[in-house]
């Protein structure tokens, strides 16, 4: 398995004594090249769970292991997009692009070469000289993923990707977000709070229940790409994850 | 035309524009307008110190003790001529500079490690809270016993004038660093160690130059201090030599020099700050 999960527990310390329990018991695998969106109500711990297999946070007990090895720090095969993608605001777009090639142990000039190619392969063409706060919502976005993505991951872990972008940015930028899983052959899991979003791009969908979470229910979606927000079956799907997290909300 | 007719020209002008919806004249308009009440009150102050001397007051201050404005600004031109004063100038900003210097490499590596660590934290703390509230005139005396030359012993006064300001600010945005650039960083390939000039750095430039701008005040004010009561060359040596020697107007183009060099000196700051720091 490409990434597997296994009986992982998450607690947090709140206060002096209290714990919360986040996550529990924890089973899950992912092939290679799926893409897997993570759903559940707020405070469920799908967050908890993505920064896990990124390496951020540790599993109090259980294993993560990625490519069959047991995942204990952050590393540059597993691409992470964080909530507020994190640019560093000193650098240019092309410099943020730039920033993890050098570790990479390329040449000036290779390193030069990549960051040319995913700035135009992300549309960044004339925006690689804005500083971070020059920039849109979406061109933040691309910028955060092209800067994780020419570092070639196997995985791309994105938390709530299009959470604080407009209704017809996001439509857009999940086509964007198809045509580069497409385009570069990576593993995607995603933390959504949104059905329609998870049933339109995923492979799989992860249903979590709320506190402690654990894997509520996996749910495969057969559509075909490009997929219409309109068909029957997308119908019949959402209704069905709307009442799998309605049941959580109430508990 | 004086400036008060050309100020009534640009408010009529700054009208007519208004009108036609032009707005890049008004700003420059505006500026001329605060330099004109700029000046006016450098004017006033100008004028009022003329008046206090001449009419020799003598309560509550005792303003007729000092020379006049014109008296002072005439021995002001004519030192614009002489090298002494230049010298002096040149001595005073090489010590501050070299202080701030020292200040800057010792500062910022330890207050990244305070930032960073709780142990170094709780090392210097104590140490420090105890020696950063003194103010820099009370050390003159050990650090005269503990440096061989009075050169040496002035900028240690002007690096310690910089060094705290330096030293609390790098501290502070070390422990502010918002902890994603470090996720960040490491999720992009970069260790620790490098991560400290690609990443901690940078993000705390700006609080750094904060830092360095009250820092180098107080180094101003230090080597002052440190000129007055020890020293045998620099601007703050020669004022109050000027004091001795019944020269009051040579203190006062004294107090100006030091004055116009400490703001100069922080114009210089924020000026390195916009360039180097184009990203906010």
């Amino acid at each position: 398995m490409y990434i597997d999960i296994q009986q992982a527990c998450k607690t947090f310390q709140s206060g002096s004594d209290d714990t919360i329990e986040a996550l529990k018991d924890i089973t899950l695998s992912v092939s290679q090249g799926e893409f897997i969106s993570l759903i559940g109500p707020s405070g469920c711990g799908k967050s908890t769970l993505l920064k896990m297999i990124a390496g951020i946070e540790r599993p109090d007990q259980g294993t993560v292991c990625f490519e069959g090895k047991e995942v204990s720090d952050l590393s540059p095969e597993r691409g992470y997009i964080f909530q507020d993608y994190a640019l560093f605001p000193w650098l240019t777009v092309r410099q943020n692009i730039q920033f993890g090639l050098r570790h990479k142990g390329k040449s000036r000039k290779e390193q030069k070469l990549i960051a040319e190619e995913y700035i135009e392969k992300f549309k960044l063409t004339g925006a690689d000289h804005l500083f971070p706060y020059q920039l849109s919502g979406g061109m933040k976005q691309r910028t955060a993923i092209a800067r994780a993505l020419c570092l070639k991951p196997g995985l791309l872990l994105m938390d709530e990707p299009f959470a604080a972008l407009d209704t017809i940015l996001r439509y857009k930028l999940q086509e964007e977000l198809l045509r580069i899983w497409g385009l570069e052959q990576v593993t995607v899991l995603m933390v959504t709070h949104d059905i329609e979003e998870s049933i339109y791009l995923s492979d799989r969908i992860i249903v979590m229940s709320s506190r402690p979470g654990f894997v509520k229910k996996e749910l495969s979606i057969p559509l075909e790409r490009p997929r219409m927000r309109t068909e029957p079956e997308f119908m019949r799907l959402r209704e069905q994850l709307t009442q799998l997290l309605r049941e959580e909300i109430e508990v | 035309m004086d400036i008060r007719q050309r100020t009534v020209i640009n408010q009529r002008s700054s009208a007519f524009f208004k009108s036609k919806g032009i707005s890049v004249k008004l700003k420059r308009v505006k500026v001329d307008g605060s330099v004109f009440i700029k000046g006016m009150s450098v004017l006033c102050f100008l004028i009022a110190w003329h008046v206090a001397v001449v009419t020799d007051v003598m309560w509550p201050l005792q303003f007729g003790n000092l020379p006049t404005p014109v008296a002072v600004l005439t021995e002001w031109v004519e030192l614009f001529g002489q090298s002494t004063y230049y010298m002096d100038i040149m001595i005073s900003s090489y010590r501050v500079l070299l202080g701030i210097i020292l200040a800057f490499f010792l500062a910022v590596p330890i207050g990244l490690g305070m930032g960073l660590s709780r142990n170094a934290s709780n090392l210097f703390m104590v140490n420090m809270e105890m020696f950063r509230p003194i103010p820099l005139i009370a050390y003159l005396p050990i650090v005269m016993l503990l440096f061989s030359t009075i050169e040496s012993s002035i900028i240690f006064i002007t690096f310690l004038g910089a060094f705290f300001p330096l030293l609390i600010s790098t501290r502070d945005a070390a422990r502010r660093i918002p902890v994603q650039f470090v996720h960040a960083s490491r999720n992009l390939g970069c260790s620790r160690v490098p991560s400290l000039i690609r990443v901690y750095l940078p993000a705390m430039a700006p609080e750094i130059f904060t830092g360095f701008s009250v820092g180098i005040g107080a180094s101003w004010m230090g080597v002052i201090t440190g000129e007055m009561m020890s020293g045998q060359t620099g601007i703050g040596y020669t004022t109050w030599q000027a004091y001795h020697l019944l020269d009051y107007s040579q203190s006062i183009i004294g107090m100006f020099t030091i004055g116009l060099l400490g703001s100069s000196y922080s114009g210089i700051i924020r000026c390195v700050e916009k360039v180097m720091i184009r990203w906010k």
